[in-house]
């Protein structure tokens, strides 16, 4: 009899570690404990180094499909979240997200302005990679993939990456949301030389 | 005695709600996006009955479609891998798409087309492309932002994957249910008005049915601007 309990204490304990076990292992409720919905801030210009380093501050952090928030501890908070589950809040952007809020842009397309949001503003804005690489909405424009320079895009139907610098042999070095299991940081990328990639820019750079 | 009226009076008013589906007097639409009339349905849709409008589609092999098409701005988005099977071009009551699939890629490529405003030299207000694997498509691939009303009013696109045996898809809108039929064995492209901008996501609401009309499921999709 004692025998019996035991076994039946020790199967539902098991069955309940189980269970949180699976359980945690993607709920991690970063965006509800983290994120915010504050209104951006308005600002007057663009700078290529400044949204170099507003995407830097995005390196190491995580992946979130649909996403657009993440903090800058260098680590990310949501390792492993199911893909292609917008659900799952995690941290981190997906690659068009991650261009929105790195390029200051506005959720109304036809509004080239300039808006800064905070790196935990749940955003992610209106833009697919494919509809970036179409050039679509009023800040952005297709161009020559010569013509690119820092912080430019290279985007296919599916991805989006931006220029963080280019090397010597042509390669270039991309700043990009690249997925779950790799989350968002700079890789040497030959995206200029793949058909599948077109150039974009943000327009109305200072400098 | 009067707590009994006031019981009755909200019923009835809550059942006339239910019964007109929470909407105003607005008349179900007969014409299309493009000025024609709306095709006559066959069949009454199961639960639907006199609020359904059905949708235009039209399927053409990739030789047929006219140079100045909406189409043809559509398939040279493909980088001349040709579509491999049908192109399906739909019409509805404020939205316009075409959908086809390309062989080499595995691709579904959506253009998406409304009455809106948008940028001067924009045939399209939106594209989507989506990745097909044996399970089907990753997600819905929702379209928002140029894409509107001529009033304004923010519209979205998405694909709808439908049970094999579904001959309609019904979407509900505003006072009304768009039905598309469905064509080339390929994911449906479907408007909402149900956008919200703020979250990039959209919300639609709807029913497969087979070719008799008879229900085979409802369903909700929370659909996200994404990747």
């Amino acid at each position: 009899m004692a025998g019996s309990r035991t076994l039946l204490v020790s199967f539902v304990a098991a069955f309940v570690l189980a269970c949180t076990g699976t359980a945690t292992a993607y709920h991690t409720r970063f965006a509800s404990n983290n994120c915010n919905y504050a209104a951006p801030t308005p600002t007057s210009y663009i700078t290529r180094d400044g949204s170099a380093t507003v995407a830097l501050r995005a390196r190491h952090e995580g992946y979130q499909w649909a996403g657009g928030c993440w903090n800058d501890n260098d680590l990310d908070d949501s390792p492993n979240d199911p893909t292609s589950d917008p659900a799952t809040g995690g941290e981190g952007g997906d690659c068009s997200g991650f261009t929105f809020k790195v390029w200051r842009e506005s959720l109304n397309e036809a509004d080239a302005g300039f808006y800064q949001w905070g790196m935990l503003r749940a955003v992610h804005g209106p833009y697919t990679a494919a509809r970036f690489r179409a050039g679509h909405g009023a800040p952005n424009v297709t161009l020559s993939k010569s013509a690119l320079t820092k912080m430019d895009a290279l985007a296919s139907d599916s991805h989006i990456g931006m220029i963080y610098a280019t090397n010597a042999d042509g390669t270039d070095q991309i700043i990009e949301a690249k997925g779950e299991a790799y989350g968002t940081n700079i890789w040497t990328r030959t995206y200029r030389g793949d058909s599948s990639y077109s150039g974009v820019r943000r327009t109305g750079w200072s400098s | 005695m009067l707590g009994r009226l006031v019981t009755r009076v909200l019923a009835l008013v809550v059942g006339a709600m239910l019964m007109t589906g929470c909407d105003s007097n607005e008349p179900v639409p007969t014409t299309l996006l493009n000025g024609s009339n709306a095709p006559a349905l066959s069949v009454d849709l199961e639960g639907i009955e006199s609020r359904a409008v059905l949708t235009s589609v039209a399927t053409s092999a990739f030789d047929e479609i006219e140079g100045s098409s909406i189409a043809a701005g559509c398939l040279e988005r493909a980088d001349g891998d040709r579509a491999s099977g049908p192109v399906v071009i739909r019409v509805g009551v404020d939205g316009e798409s075409v959908t086809f699939r390309t062989g080499s890629t595995r691709g579904l490529y959506g253009c998406d087309n409304s009455e809106g405003r948008r940028e001067a030299d924009r045939r399209l207000c939106g594209v989507a492309f989506g990745q097909l694997s044996e399970s089907g498509l990753r997600d819905s691939r929702l379209n928002i932002g140029a894409c509107t009303t001529k009033d304004g009013a923010a519209l979205g696109f998405a694909w709808v994957e439908p049970d094999p045996r579904a001959r309609y898809v019904a979407v509900e809108r505003n006072g009304y249910v768009e039905v598309y039929e469905t064509a080339g064995q390929l994911p449906v492209r479907v408007t909402t008005s149900n956008v919200d901008v703020e979250q990039s996501s959209a919300t639609l609401r709807g029913s497969e049915h087979a070719s008799d009309g008879s229900l085979i499921r409802r369903f909700r999709l929370e659909a996200s601007v994404a990747g």
